[in-house]
């Protein structure tokens, strides 16, 4: 389970990110509103730092001129200004300013002339700052910032008055570095004093700035409320401070934002701390929340896959949650129920419902647990009932229920005495399992039963089955393999009419060579390994009259020729012989036309398999082979055997009739070796009948096999069909079948099954000679 | 300040130059106004003939220290007039001038300094006291006899102008400049109205 995908992680992560979300979007608006509120703080600090220093600005020239009031206001520097003589009134000045820290002092009359003047300001004795006269005329005193000579003075110009003013006097203290250092103290602003120079330059008088900020502020003076200086962010204000006339003087006001920001990058960080707490805690109090549903969750997952396991005695624990408790309720509920139906379909899996007994499946489970509980040996025993296909159709199907159900009973006895178990595993096929390898008891008492007649219907009947062996370890170790080798070993019987056989691993090697011969049968087909034999059969009233039977061939790469009994039942089991048939009819149908046109027009049996007459769509494919080739339907006659009726008469026959309605010539193959009756062949819409070799082979010697053939054809005769004999070896045979009036005779005493080409020759040397011959 | 001590003060002077001049002329009475026509006090007022000299007047006067003021505020003299300054304050002064007319100071003293001051060039001088500021009087000294200081009402009134054409001169401290009008006088008394306009500040100020 992916951690992304858990209920688990999608609550904490809805919880968290909409909690993110919230303080994300909180914190960007209290940051924006706290940035706000510090820069309009820093903005009105800068404000207050500014009227501070114009205050300051202000008490400096005040203090200059309350200094310069009480210097003028003395007696002896008034007698001395208003008595003695221009040199002595420039170094009463000098000393007084001196003692004022003035670097700059005037003297001026009433007219406006200049007495005294120690920097040598006043040009052609003209007061040079006509404005601040002005102003002092106006309100007693006056003051103001002006550059004199290069340099920025703070200048006061008060009266002397004696009592009534008798002159003016300027003093002017420059702005130093001191001057903008005990600013920056008072106001907590860097100061920086500066002007343009005459060539658009800026130059700074004083300024409490590290040099390189200063450089930068004089390359970029704005009046922005922002600077950069040196890299560092001033919050920064460019005051005019010269009054009137004159070079313009400013004051630069600033601070560093870092400075004023530094509580808000503070308030900034508690912020984020508290959001990245409250975000873990989130994190943790949600993953526990979910926990709460989670737990009890994956408690009840793990139930259910015990459930589905197929382990239903799970406990379920009943959660807190009212929800989750209902659906581990429902849980508890769904365990039990499916453990009652459990039990109910492995009931029914297991048991035949006809007998009672159990099935296939059972059968193999039971014989599974033997093989596996005990280390002893076991034998299995399958027996199918003889000729039941028969009886069903004589009797009908409940009769033949019946006859099942009769077996079945006393079979489950009789096991069951051996302490053995009994299955049916369907149709008429019984299978019991008992303990150990000494079974002739058992097998006496089964046969035995089968010795007795059962009555059905009021009918006694003979039922007889044939029986199969298989023992535990010695042939198989499943019980898969175990019950094959048994069936493996009941065909034999069958097929010798011998009613028991134990299986013979020699006989296995043999199948499963048919295994790999599968993979070889497709590639035949697709490589044209596959080839037609043609048998002639001959009329034996003494006419030249030649028939053929085509007979498939497979010329194998490797194992070279493979005679057609290894291929052709084992083609029949998988379904393939429906490609071989159809192979073989369209062969055979070009073969046919081939002879046709060499003028010798030779009518082709081709044999039909059980499986080709359950194919519908066979009559239609004939037909097909038959125009493509270009073969008169007479040519072609398609022979079927009784057993491959029987298997699904029903389909079977409505094919037959489908072809015969097409105007096909159908014959029976192999007349005599299974059970059916002439009575039941004459339904049948066949115009051959061919008696098989078994009743042929010994025609000559045994009376009783001679009488089989000669009331046979004249049976046959009389229900309209043509008798063809198999397995004519000798002129004897050939001569003696001719006196029990068959019409055809076929055998290797006429020819082998050849080659077209070979059968073609053969065909013209028979037709030439017998014509010589006669 | 009491007015009462202008008063005194002010006759005092004008009796001095009674004294030593016979009664020869009519009373010129000059009413002094602003230009709004409110009646100016301290307008000082002297006329002079346009032809012939005027004769040498009394030349005593005193302005006393009160209060830690001078009384009177405004005071008219003919050139070579003596002027004492009798301190009637328990505090002491020093009084001083330095206007042009006449240079001196009187060093802290109390009662009245023994040397009176003598003005003898005609002109302004304005008086202070070195160790109070706000201690401000004006003497003016003129080359006539006929002089006197406006009242309370504005009137100030010339007395025994002999009859002939004058220069009559007005000066207050508020104004910037004398101001200058021609008058007749006759054998009768007259009264002249004049209007000044003042555009300086009142200086005078109370100290402590």
């Amino acid at each position: 389970m992916r951690l992304a995908k858990t209920l688990r992680f999608r609550v904490t992560l809805l919880f968290t990110t909409l909690l993110a979300v919230v303080l994300g979007v909180s914190f960007f608006m209290v940051s924006a509103a706290n940035l706000g509120i510090f820069e309009e703080q820093a903005e009105q600090e800068l404000e207050t730092g500014q009227r501070v220093f114009n205050r300051l600005l202000e008490q400096n020239s005040k203090l200059l001129i309350q200094a310069t009031q009480v210097l003028v206001g003395d007696f002896a520097f008034r007698e001395a200004l208003a008595t003695a003589d221009g040199p002595t009134m420039l170094s009463a000045l000098n000393n007084h300013a001196t003692r004022l820290g003035a670097e700059l002092v005037l003297l001026s009359d009433l007219q406006g002339a200049v007495p005294a003047d120690n920097l040598g300001v006043a040009r052609d004795g003209v007061y040079p700052f006509p404005d601040l006269m002005q102003a002092a005329r106006k309100d007693g005193v006056a003051s103001g910032i002006k550059v004199v000579k290069g340099q920025a003075y703070e200048l006061v110009v008060v009266p002397v008055k004696a009592p009534v003013v008798i002159g003016w006097i300027t003093l002017g203290v420059k702005l130093t570095e001191k001057v903008a250092n005990d600013l920056k103290e008072m106001s907590d602003l860097e100061v920086t004093f500066m002007t343009k120079d005459g060539k658009g330059g800026w130059h700074s008088f004083a300024s409490t700035l590290p040099p390189d900020q200063l450089k930068d502020l004089l390359a970029h003076p704005t009046h922005e409320k922002r600077l950069e200086l040196a890299g560092a962010p001033h919050q920064s204000r460019l005051l005019p401070i010269a009054s009137g006339s004159g070079d313009k003087v400013y004051a630069v006001l600033q601070r560093p934002l870092q400075e004023i920001l530094a509580p808000f990058y503070a308030l900034q960080k508690a912020l984020l701390a508290l959001a990245i707490a409250s975000l873990l805690l989130c994190i943790l109090a949600s993953f526990k929340v979910a926990g709460v549903v989670t737990t009890p969750l994956h408690r009840l997952v793990t139930v259910a896959k015990k459930i589905r396991d197929g382990s239903y005695a799970e406990k379920v624990e009943r959660p807190e949650t009212s929800e989750l408790a209902e659906l581990a309720d429902s849980l508890d509920h769904m365990q039990t129920a499916i453990a009652e139906r459990e039990q109910e379909i492995l009931a029914l899996a297991y048991r035949d419902t006809l007998t009672g007994l159990v099935n296939r499946a059972g059968f193999l489970s039971e014989l599974g647990r033997r093989l596996e509980g005990s280390a002893q040996s076991q034998t299995v025993m399958l027996l199918d009932l003889d000729r039941f296909q028969q009886l069903n159709d004589t009797l009908g199907h409940v009769a033949g229920d019946r006859v099942i159900m009769r077996i079945g009973f006393w079979l489950h006895a009789e096991v069951a005495r051996f302490g053995g178990v009994l299955a049916r595993l369907g149709g008429d096929e019984f299978a019991f399992v008992v303990s150990g390898t000494d079974y002739q008891e058992v097998l006496q008492a089964v046969l035995q039963g089968f010795e007795r007649q059962l009555a059905v219907d009021e009918r006694k009947l003979d039922v007889r089955a044939s029986i199969g062996i298989a023992c535990y370890p010695e042939h198989a170790a499943t019980a898969q393999d175990l019950l094959r080798c048994a069936d493996e070993a009941m065909y034999v019987s069958k097929r010798k009419k011998c009613t028991v056989s134990v299986y013979d691993a020699a006989k296995r090697q043999f199948r499963e060579e048919h295994l790999s011969l599968l993979g070889d049968l497709k590639e035949a087909l697709n490589q044209e390994q596959l080839t037609l034999h043609y048998q002639p059969k001959v009329a034996l009233d003494g006419s030249l009259h030649c028939e053929a039977e085509a007979l498939v061939r497979w010329e194998h790469p490797v194992r070279g020729f493979v005679p057609p009994f290894e291929f052709i039942p084992f083609a029949e089991q998988t379904g393939y012989i429906r490609e071989i048939t159809h192979w073989v009819i369209a062969r055979a149908c070009i073969d046919g036309a081939e002879l046709l046109a060499a003028g010798s027009p030779v009518r082709i049996s081709v044999n039909l398999s059980t499986r080709d007459l359950l194919d519908a769509a066979l009559p239609a494919f004939v037909d097909s082979c038959l125009r493509m080739a270009g073969l008169p339907k007479e040519y072609l006659c398609l022979e079927i055997t009784e057993s491959g009726v029987m298997e699904d008469p029903d389909r079977a026959l409505e094919t037959l009739h489908a072809l015969r309605n097409m105007g096909m010539a159908l014959a029976i193959d192999d007349y005599g070796t299974g059970y059916s009756s002439l009575a039941y062949v004459k339904q049948l819409p066949v115009s051959e009948l061919k008696i098989d070799r078994a009743f042929v082979k010994e025609v000559v010697e045994s009376e009783a096999d001679a009488m089989i053939v000669r009331s046979t054809t004249e049976l046959a005769h009389s229900l309209g069909f043509t008798v063809v004999a198999e397995g004519v070896e000798t002129r004897e045979i050939s001569d003696k079948l001719r006196e029990l009036g068959c019409d055809f005779g076929q055998g290797y005493f006429y020819s082998r099954p050849v080659p077209l080409a070979a059968f073609a020759s053969w065909l013209r040397n028979y037709q030439a000679g017998a014509q010589a011959g006669r | 300040m009491t007015y009462d001590k202008i008063a005194a003060g002010v006759s005092a002077l004008v009796l001095t130059s009674l004294l030593s001049m016979p009664a020869l002329g009519a009373d010129v009475t000059v009413a002094v106004s602003d230009s709004q026509g409110v009646a100016l006090a301290d307008a000082a007022v002297y006329l002079q003939p346009l032809q012939g000299r005027a004769p040498k007047g009394g030349q005593k006067g005193s302005i006393e220290q009160v209060d830690k003021t001078f009384v009177p505020y405004v005071s008219v003299v003919q050139t070579g007039t003596a002027v004492s300054f009798p301190n009637k304050d328990t505090v002491r002064h020093h009084v001083y001038s330095f206007s042009a007319p006449k240079l001196f100071d009187l060093k802290l003293y109390s009662g009245t300094p023994s040397q009176p001051v003598v003005f003898d060039k005609p002109g302004l001088v304005a008086l202070g006291c070195n160790i109070h500021d706000w201690m401000l009087a004006y003497v003016l000294v003129v080359e006539t006899p006929w002089f006197a200081v406006s009242k309370d009402r504005g009137n100030a009134v010339v007395e025994n102008v002999p009859a002939g054409d004058y220069n009559m001169m007005i000066w207050h401290p508020r104004m910037k400049e004398e101001m200058m009008q021609q008058i007749k006088v006759g054998a009768a008394a007259q009264t002249v109205r004049a209007r000044v306009t003042l555009s300086k500040p009142d200086l005078r100020r109370q100290g402590g």
